[in-house]
């Protein structure tokens, strides 16, 4: 036996008994059990691995989104804006920030002295909008879309409803149950009183635009957990490209949404500019802080991406 | 070009083939409320085992599942005909095409905007067959599908999401050949001066398997 292998010379009779069995239960093995046809070096792919991109223009896109307060028969882009808020998008890197405007600030309007700036868009449509928005924050808009009470709803419920995190609880009689603290699942209309009512919140103005923002959020989330579903955007930028003002064509539009879809939930971030109340000629007036607004400008203006805070 | 192996009895298998998916080719991967093929169609997706010689490469298959908007019947199929070159082009410059064993996919995103196209080539071993290609020697295409969901809200297409599936046989030497499934979206719009189609984005991943895993090829 000691001939067989020169390493096993010298082993104990028991211990080469035992290192013989395990060599024919390897050997019988191998015979038994079917070789493998190959031993397949790994391939870097890893099942699932995926990649997306979506081409556009710019880096930074700078929107204005104006809420109208136009009644029916009346212009939407000739009335009052009821919701504003600027907002800035990084198609890049995934960032965005919202800055929303009270609509009741006392701002300078170019061409018309000084007024709230939500007469801007009485006076001179959304293009003015831009500007004395673009001049109270110091970043102007790239485009402004405008939408009234009946689009927004339409829009919001072409997307299925949208989730908002509320601050607060308060009632309305278009949601039976009322609002609650914490997540909300809200129709078109439900959505479109939570983003207008403002005398249930202790700030007010400043709420409701934070309120607006909630919905924003919401509405982005939504878009995101269906962009994947077959005619889910073609659904959506229909309904933009019919209740919303804008000078966009509808391709543009449609590459704008796609790309819109890069914003990444945490990583948007919003601001409401404060500021004093005040009356002016017997009018509820916000006095904006000037500072505050140029801060955040300075800081969002050119990556979208809110570094120090509000 | 497309280099594909010529097999043995592939007629046989493309009529078995055919008659099989006829009966079943409305597969999971299909998107919800896409149109059945009609019985005449090119079958979507050729099943074989790995015990079988495998059939030839299937036809890409191009459809209008949905339309945001109003497009004619006829307008659909010129549209369909349209974008499905372009996004064909892609897969065949990108994976199906060439001459393999193949190492330069330089011209793969030939179909992309130029945006596109510089953020794809970071992400080339993605959207390429450059991981294989240099030990693929033939490629077997078996489901080449592109479902379209187009916005068209003045009668005219202005946007395309295509939902596509490319799955195909990378045979290599000396090695079990992979089954490589390409899956996602690619979005179209038209190019502004000649109004042809081009892709500015995509948000697809790639599934590389040994192929005869759990019979499937």
């Amino acid at each position: 036996m000691t001939t067989l292998l020169p390493a096993l010379a010298g082993l104990p009779g028991r211990q080469l008994r035992r290192l013989l069995v395990l060599g024919l239960v390897l050997a019988v093995t191998a015979l038994v059990v079917p070789t493998p046809t190959y031993r397949d070096a790994p391939v870097s792919l890893v099942k699932g691995q995926g990649a997306s991109g979506v081409d556009h223009n710019h880096n930074v896109v700078w929107i204005l989104f104006l809420g109208s307060d136009a009644r029916p028969g009346q212009g939407m882009t000739r009335s009052r804006a009821d919701a504003i808020q600027l907002t800035g998008v990084n198609l890049k890197t995934g960032h965005a920030t919202m800055i929303g405007i009270p609509r009741d600030s006392y701002v300078p309007i170019p061409g018309h002295g000084r007024d709230k700036i939500n007469a801007a868009m009485y006076f001179g449509g959304p293009k003015l909008m831009g500007r004395a928005v673009g001049n109270l924050v110091g970043v102007q808009p790239d485009y402004v879309f405008t939408t009234g009470f009946a689009g927004f709803r339409k829009m919001v419920n072409t997307i299925g409803g949208v989730t908002v995190n509320s601050r607060f609880a308060f009632s309305d009689p278009v949601r039976p149950k009322g609002y609650k603290v914490g997540k909300n699942h809200l129709t078109g209309f439900q959505a479109e009183i939570f983003a207008r009512i403002r005398k249930s919140f202790p700030r007010g103005d400043f709420d409701r635009s934070g309120n607006q923002q909630d919905v924003m959020r919401g509405i982005l989330a939504q878009v995101r957990g269906g962009m994947d579903k077959p005619g889910f955007m073609e659904r959506g930028v229909l309904s933009v490209v019919r209740n919303m003002n804008t000078d966009l064509k509808p391709s543009q539009l449609y590459k704008l949404a796609q790309a819109g879809t890069r914003v990444e939930q945490r990583k948007l971030r919003g601001c409401v500019v404060l500021g004093g109340i005040g009356t002016v000629n017997g009018a509820s007036v916000v006095f904006p802080s000037y500072s505050q607004a140029r801060r955040i400008g300075r800081d969002v203006r050119n990556d979208a991406r809110l570094d120090h805070g509000c | 070009m497309h280099r594909l192996r010529a097999r043995p009895y592939a007629a046989a298998l493309v009529a078995l083939a055919l008659a099989v998916t006829t009966a079943s080719c409305t597969g999971s991967d299909e998107p919800e409320g896409a149109p059945s093929p009609a019985p005449s169609s090119a079958p979507a997706e050729s099943p074989a085992t790995s015990d079988e010689p495998a059939p030839e490469s299937v036809q890409p298959r191009v459809r209008v599942t949905r339309v945001s908007g109003r497009l004619k019947p006829k307008d659909q199929e010129v549209l369909a005909d349209n974008v499905g070159k372009v996004v064909n082009a892609y897969f065949e410059d990108a994976f199906t095409g060439g001459a393999y064993p193949r190492t330069s996919f330089g011209d793969a995103f030939a179909t992309f905007s130029d945006g596109a196209a510089r953020q794809a080539d970071g992400d080339r071993d993605l959207l390429t067959n450059r991981v294989l290609g240099p030990q693929t020697e033939s490629v077997v295409v078996r489901r080449q599908t592109a479902y379209l969901s187009v916005l068209a809200p003045y009668k005219v297409a202005a946007g395309v999401t295509a939902t596509v599936h490319l799955r195909f046989v990378a045979e290599r030497a000396d090695k079990p050949a992979k089954r490589v499934d390409v899956k996602g979206r690619l979005m179209l719009t038209r190019k502004e001066k000649s109004g042809g189609w081009k892709i500015f984005g995509y948000d697809l991943t790639q599934d590389a398997t040994t192929a005869g895993e759990g019979g499937a090829r």
